[in-house]
């Protein structure tokens, strides 16, 4: 109980520093999803130094939680993957 | 009519005689069944990060080929029946791109 009670403190401070309730929290600021943006690497199965980035030590696929990846692009990535663990490059 | 890619990975043990012939015979069988190929890769010898049948190596061939189902059915068929190939995957597509080579910079 006595944690919950220091987040909502936590916040109610955050808050009042707000001029509107509508404003972006400037403590939790999200990323941009790094696959979509502007001259972004093709994800295909060739291109391993991508797909590498995106797989664990244990070679599971990485949540897009941490990664940050939009959905559209998780479910690309998560295929091609899968396509180039079939070809034994990963 | 669509785009297409497929590689083949063959054993690691074959002589460079048979490497050629294979790499020749495929092309072949595309342009004979209603195909035409575009371009072809050869990545060389690479490392398979698991065991394909007891191999722990293997020659990766590449093509990129625009054609029909026939085409397909037709290489599906001849890669499963022989005995130097060891894997075989098709991938379609809407657009190919012949610039980009991801395998022949890393070489370098």
């Amino acid at each position: 109980m006595k944690r919950k009670n220091n987040k909502f403190k936590k916040r109610n401070t955050n808050s009042l520093n707000k001029l509107s309730l509508f404003q972006k929290n400037d403590g939790r600021l999200s990323r941009k999803c790094p696959l979509s943006v502007k001259n972004a690497p093709i994800v295909d199965y060739k291109n391993i130094s991508i797909l590498k980035k995106y797989i664990s030590d244990n070679g599971k696929i990485v949540s897009s939680k941490i990664t940050n990846v939009s959905l559209n692009k998780q479910r690309k990535l998560t295929r091609e993957i899968k396509k180039a663990k079939y070809l034994r490059l990963l | 009519m669509a785009f297409y890619e497929n590689t083949l990975i063959l054993r690691q043990d074959l002589e460079e005689k048979k490497l050629k012939d294979l790499k020749e015979k495929y092309n072949e069988l595309i342009n004979s069944s209603s195909g035409k190929v575009m371009k072809i890769e050869e990545w060389g010898l690479l490392n398979l990060t698991k065991k394909i049948k007891k191999f722990n190596k293997g020659f990766f061939l590449h093509y990129k080929f625009e054609g029909n189902k026939l085409t397909v059915n037709e290489i599906d068929k001849k890669a499963n029946l022989d005995t130097s190939i060891i894997r075989s995957l098709i991938v379609k597509y809407k657009k190919l791109d012949t610039e980009n080579e991801f395998f022949n910079k890393t070489k370098k």
